[in-house]
């Protein structure tokens, strides 16, 4: 029996050094977490739907958010984001990009299994490539972390590694602002830094959704198809 | 015979090995664990382990948190029961490491690392039998990320290494020894009685 207490206590004081130990640590270190953040917060419907009505009026002007694959902005209305009836509740709606006129429909932030993307707007390779041949009209986020950063990331693109945006989003905001659009990116395939960066883009630090675009293939499409890329911590413009 | 007592019995000293006054041998498994060898071995393997993988946890707590979130056994809300996760188990795989390499707090720090080596291990097997189940593929071709801090490892594999330390828990847990310990011999206390007499 002595031996059971005895075994208790030690583990007890185990725990309770280590996690003061701990505690410390991640309050002072620069790689320390929020513990009250979600890092892995959705869009709401409503923000969801919001922000897709705007991209739908917004569509209506002489400048608008490119259409995956068009290679070029539309300057036509989309109807069916006009009046698009859509049901955010719907759980049968599919994901709705930028002036898409075959995807309607807002998603619901439950459809996690239909839209991988959590709703929020994507852009393919070749977008995004002509919209790096077009320098200052949009501004490239890398949302990996500081050593895949270093180890090649697209010219010109400022490090926002998604876990550490908190502290680092008011030194580049001027920027970003000044920017027409925001492409956000990180390795590609699994890798869904990217769009959780672009969701907390959108419901955190109150950029549009309508201008704030997840490039899909990643950092790993980007080489494999030779373009560009700098190593190091400078953006490398 | 001097008589001292040994976990609150008396046991006849004369004998190193820790023979009874009764005259019989030990078993093997004790003289085994009076060398204090095997108590040795579990801590220099469990220690060194978990010092080591718990390190490489504490340079990248968003890693970590990502692998625990994958896992889905914690919910995402509220967060601070999934960040704090994140945050302090690595720092408890060194603390306890570190204790069992200097020889302190052995029961606490094995006892601690043996349920957290049984809990991953039983979220590692249950993750990898639903990749199994969803995906048709072998089971020892199954590769993931298990948040060792190690990247991703054949699931087959891992789970052999965690059997292991599992099993060099028990040593360290169970030992009677405290050869080579920082915290030493256990004292002896003359019994009271014998003394009188």
């Amino acid at each position: 029996m002595k031996t059971i207490v005895s075994c208790i206590v030690e583990s007890v004081i185990v725990v309770v050094v280590a996690g003061g130990v701990g505690l410390a640590w991640n309050h002072y270190s620069e790689n320390g977490l929020d513990l009250n953040r979600n890092y892995f917060k959705k869009l709401t419907p409503i923000q969801l739907t919001q922000g897709q009505l705007n991209q739908g009026q917004l569509n209506q002007g002489p400048r608008t958010a490119v259409t995956p694959g068009s290679g070029a902005p539309t300057s036509q209305p989309d109807p069916q984001l006009q009046d698009n009836g859509s049901d955010p509740t719907d759980p049968n709606s599919s994901q709705a990009t930028a002036g898409d006129p075959e995807d309607p429909n807002a998603i619901t932030g439950d459809d996690e299994n239909i839209d991988p993307f959590h709703g929020v707007n994507t852009m393919e390779l070749e977008d995004v490539a002509m919209y790096f041949e077009m320098k200052g009209v949009a501004a490239f986020l890398d949302a990996r972390s500081r050593d895949h950063y270093e180890d090649g990331h697209i010219p010109g693109a400022f490090y926002l590694n998604h876990y550490q945006s908190q502290r680092l989003i008011e030194d580049i905001r001027s920027d970003l602002e000044a920017a027409d659009i925001l492409i956000v990116y990180c390795g590609g395939g699994d890798c869904e830094d990217s769009i959780l960066l672009a969701t907390s883009l959108i419901s955190e630090y109150g950029f549009m959704f309508e201008n704030v675009f997840v490039y899909i293939g990643g950092m790993d499409e980007w080489t494999a198809n030779g373009h560009p890329s700098v190593e190091g911590a400078e953006r490398g413009e | 015979m001097a008589i001292r007592q040994w976990r609150g019995r008396n046991v006849a000293s004369d004998d190193p090995n820790g023979a009874t006054s009764g005259g019989q041998a030990p078993g093997l498994l004790r003289r085994l664990d009076a060398t204090g060898v095997p108590l040795l071995l579990g801590r220099l393997i469990v220690g060194g382990v978990f010092v080591y993988l718990g390190y490489l946890k504490i340079q990248a707590p968003q890693e970590f948190l990502k692998v625990i979130k994958e896992f889905e056994i914690l919910p995402l809300d509220p967060p601070e029961l999934i960040n704090s996760v994140a945050v302090l188990l690595p720092w408890l795989e060194v603390f306890c490491g570190l204790c069992l390499l200097l020889g302190i707090f052995l029961r606490g720090a094995s006892f601690t690392l043996l349920v957290s080596l049984i809990v991953f291990t039983a979220a590692v097997a249950l993750r990898a039998l639903g990749i199994y189940q969803a995906e048709e593929i072998a089971f020892c071709a199954i590769k993931f990320d298990c948040g060792c801090g190690t990247g991703e490892v054949f699931i087959c594999s891992k789970l052999l290494e965690n059997t292991g330390l599992i099993l060099a828990c028990f040593p360290v847990l169970f030992s009677r020894s405290r050869r080579f310990c920082l915290g030493g011999k256990r004292p002896t206390t003359p019994d009271p009685a014998t003394a009188a007499a």
